[in-house]
């Protein structure tokens, strides 16, 4: 079996290396490369060929002077922070509530796997729904069952609108982080929870010094793909609260930048795009990094 | 899984001095697969019979499993396939595979007309008459042989993107559409805008000679487009509502009396009719010195609860159509808005106050009361609010004549009594900047302007454009392309005489009316910086004052200022 896929090595993985190569790599090297210049989605501003409207840094300098991108920036920000943490813990919460079921665990995780599936935009939707009838008008509004005003309107504010997308956000990822966590709760093997048992380790303890540790690798992957997921975020974004209330996150206020100007400036718009990336690259390069040297290997 | 067993079998070594005997079964599965085992286990036969039974299955159903999923997957692929085929919203009206069609296509210079398979190109953005404008290129392919391709987004799409993917690919379209004269600016920069001069049709040269002064799409170089058609916008009014009101006999004499009523006027009708709706108060409401006395409520009177029907999240309506009066107050047309001087925008105060005060007043005089609900796009979205008016819970509704379709979607009765009252701003003489117009006319005079415009491709070839060009005249000029234009699209076609034309219905037909007393006003906001008046007004005013019950006393000043702030931002003038 290995000979066969050895000697076809390049045959096989053509097909996928093709399709990066043409949908992935040359639209970003070709994007990066216009981020230098006056380009504005049809035509460059200055000449006929892109090497004719190079207008050097000015396109980032234009970027960073925008106030808009700066608030989405921050709130990105805010809102990573807020969900990131969310996130785990709930997905946490929910690997071993279900690992601790002798009966009805499989139907437990399918149950907080399902709202996965949902895609963003349907998502938005159903949720401003909730955000907007249900909590506002039957259960936490004036009239409701309980008052709470922070539950109230939560799209229509700044602040309280990032917990709304942090709800949502849990509500979808949530399910997903757990199946990785369970993975990894049961790869624990059992005989470090027994010794730690028999030692006289307290539930806390046990959850510290033992399944913390051995989840690592679990740990590393669940940040990594909640923190650039959080940073990317944008169908529901745009289906909860479209940017009102200066709620614009990153990819969001990308995406309006060339409707924001005219003629629309796909430069900028472009050049946003690239410290996007160099950002997002950042982060989860950092944070790979740190958490990988805390895995134990087994 | 039945099962015969043959025999047992013994097998020896090559010495032939080890031996193992197995059984032997003959299995048959899913009665097309047919096993036969040979087992060798040095274990009791029980236990070889419990193992085999096992391992067979196992095998057997991973072959089977193999199988499903081998043919699921060919399934979905080959369903996607023919789902990506059969999705493409690209047309090709029928091609006659006449000599006609050869003879018209090599008549002129060819090299381009062996390469593409169609003679023009069409790339429309208003999806909503995709279909008509299809039927109208058919008719047109059948008269004259043509061959052409008709491109429509889908309703409600961004067309944008799509749009400038088109015209960088190597089939461009030879005509597609530009709203305003602040994104021909994008069109005229990239070369893609023709300019009307530069035609060579004769016919084509008529009809652009005889588009109004103040329909055309123009920048400082020249013109560029065809209009689509004329649209106006303003108070949408029942009449049937109004004789509920008022009595029959006085309906006419009503409307005809608030096309010249002052604010004031206005604003004491506002507020007698919600008290009326709240406390069934009978009061006599003056107009233009005429006097109308509210009958007790029955039948259709009955139904309101509220003067206006406003959508507060729909930005667009109170931040883009109604900042457009004052903006008409303060520039003569686009052109002047997109030039306008910072001592020009700082003249504007005063109307934007003015503005600021309808605001209030339609919002707190609505079916939903001003607060968090009122900006909710669940309750009072688009949709909601045409159907709040459409089933009788609103006098006016703040709307233009393409909701006229939806109006009569939600109740088929209110289409043949539907007309357009004027928007009413507290603006005075002295506050207009534009020399010639009075706030009479501002107040008695409905918008109607040009929404979209047919924008030839500079960048195709002349035969191209030549097609395009005698395309465009059969459209507007041609018996056959008018009756398409007004009856399929449902348009009032802008070069309509307004003495003999119908459009066809109650709201066209109104603003016919008003084009013929010469009662219109123009859509000068559009030349406004990009996204400033819906995306950053409109939002400002929803954001702080339409989810606030209570305005506080300088919030009039607040809006005014705010909007010449960030129009001077958005322009780059300080």
């Amino acid at each position: 079996m290995e000979r066969y896929y050895k000697k076809r090595f390049w045959l096989l993985v053509a097909p996928a290396i093709i399709l990066f190569t043409m949908v992935i790599l040359i639209p970003f090297i070709l994007g990066i490369i216009y981020s230098f210049t006056g380009w504005r989605g049809t035509y460059f501003a200055g000449g006929d060929h892109f090497w004719q409207a190079f207008v050097g840094f000015d396109n980032y300098v234009k970027a960073f002077k925008t106030s808009k991108f700066i608030v989405a920036f921050i709130y990105t920000f805010k809102f990573a922070m807020i969900a990131v943490v969310v996130i785990n813990i709930v997905s946490l919460l929910m690997a071993l509530m279900a690992n601790s079921l002798n009966r009805g665990s499989g139907i437990l995780r399918t149950i907080y796997f399902l709202p996965n599936l949902l895609g963003g935009l349907a998502l938005g939707y159903i949720w401003a729904f909730i955000f907007e009838i249900v909590f506002s008008q039957i259960l936490f509004g004036k009239t409701g069952f309980l008052s709470i005003p922070f539950l109230t309107n939560m799209t229509q504010n700044n602040t309280k609108s990032l917990f709304a997308l942090a709800m949502l956000v849990t509500w979808q990822m949530a399910g997903y982080m757990m199946v990785i966590y369970t993975a990894g709760l049961n790869n624990i093997p059992t005989e470090l929870t027994e010794a730690s048992m028999i030692d006289g380790a307290t539930l806390w303890q046990r959850f510290r010094y033992v399944m913390v540790p051995m989840l690592m690798p679990s740990f590393t992957i669940v940040f990594f793909l909640t923190l650039a997921n959080c940073f990317k975020l944008l169908d529901q974004n745009v289906a909860l609260t479209d940017g009102n209330f200066n709620t614009r996150m990153l990819a969001l206020q990308i995406l309006r930048t060339t409707r924001d100007t005219s003629p629309p400036n796909f430069g900028v718009a472009q050049a946003e795009a690239v410290i996007f990336f160099i950002l997002i690259a950042t982060i989860t390069l950092i944070q790979v990094a740190i958490t990988k040297k805390r895995e134990v290997e087994l | 899984m039945k099962q015969r067993f043959i025999g047992v079998i013994r097998f020896r070594n090559a010495s032939g001095r080890h031996s193992v005997d197995g059984g032997f079964w003959h299995f048959r599965m899913l009665n097309h697969i047919n096993v036969q085992c040979h087992l060798m286990l040095q274990r009791s036969v029980s236990d070889i019979i419990c193992t085999s039974k096992k391992i067979m299955e196992e095998w057997i159903m991973k072959k089977f499993f193999k199988a499903m999923a081998l043919t699921l997957t060919m399934t979905m692929f080959a369903a996607t396939l023919a789902g990506c085929s059969n999705s493409s919203k690209k047309e090709e009206a029928s091609s006659t595979e006449t000599a006609s069609s050869t003879e018209t296509a090599t008549s002129a210079s060819t090299e381009t007309e062996d390469k593409d398979d169609y003679d023009f190109y069409i790339f429309n953005t208003k999806g909503e008459n995709a279909d008509a404008l299809q039927a109208a290129v058919d008719a047109y392919s059948k008269e004259t042989g043509q061959v052409v391709k008709v491109f429509s987004v889908g309703s409600g799409t961004d067309s944008a993107d799509l749009l400038r993917a088109e015209l960088s690919s190597s089939k461009m379209p030879t005509i597609f559409c530009c709203s305003n004269r602040v994104d021909l600016i994008e069109f005229t920069e990239g070369g893609y805008a023709m300019n009307l001069t530069d035609a060579t049709n004769e016919d084509f040269n008529k009809l652009v000679s005889d588009i109004p002064e103040n329909m055309l799409l123009v920048d400082s170089d020249g013109s560029y487009g065809i209009p689509f058609n004329i649209e106006g916008y303003g108070y949408i009014v029942d009449t049937r509502m109004i004789a509920a009101l008022f009595g029959d006999d006085n309906t006419d004499s009503f409307i005809a009396a608030y096309k010249t009523a002052t604010y004031t006027e206005f604003e004491t009708m506002v507020k007698a009719i919600t008290d009326y709706i709240k406390n069934d108060t009978l009061s006599t409401i003056s107009l233009s010195g005429k006097s109308f006395t509210l009958l007790a409520k029955s039948g259709l009177a009955s139904s309101l609860t509220g003067v206006f029907s406003v959508a507060g999240s729909q930005t667009w309506t109170y931040g883009d159509h109604l900042i457009n009066i004052p903006i008409d107050g303060g520039f003569k047309d686009a052109s002047a808005t997109m030039s306008a001087t910072v001592e020009q925008i700082d003249a504007t105060k005063n109307l934007f106050k003015a503005y600021a005060q309808t605001i209030d007043l339609t919002s707190s005089n609505a079916t939903i009361a001003r607060g968090p609900e009122l900006i909710n796009t669940t309750t009072s979205g688009y949709d909601a609010s045409v159907q709040n008016f459409a089933e009788g819970k609103a006098l006016f509704i703040q709307q233009g004549n393409w909701a006229y379709t939806n109006m009569i979607g939600f109740n088929s009765e209110i289409g043949a009594t539907l007309t357009f009252l004027p928007i009413k701003m507290p603006i005075t003489d002295d506050m207009v900047q534009v020399s010639g117009l009075t706030a009479e006319h501002l107040n008695g005079s409905i918008p109607v302007f040009v929404p979209n415009y047919y924008v030839i491709n500079k960048k195709t070839t002349d035969t191209q454009k030549e097609a395009a060009e005698k395309f465009l005249v059969w459209l507007n000029t041609s018996e056959e392309g008018q009756q398409f234009v007004v009856e399929n699209m449902a348009f009032i076609p802008f070069n309509a005489d307004p003495s003999v034309t119908s459009a066809g219905y109650s709201l066209g037909d109104s603003i016919l009316q008003y084009v013929k007393e010469g009662n219109t006003l123009t859509n000068a906001y559009v030349g406004c910086p990009n996204s400033w008046a819906g995306d950053t007004v409109g939002a400002y005013i929803m954001e702080n004052y339409m989810n606030t019950e209570q305005w506080p006393a300088d919030a009039y000043d607040k809006i005014s200022d705010y909007a010449i702030s960030s129009w001077k931002e958005m322009a780059g003038l300080n």
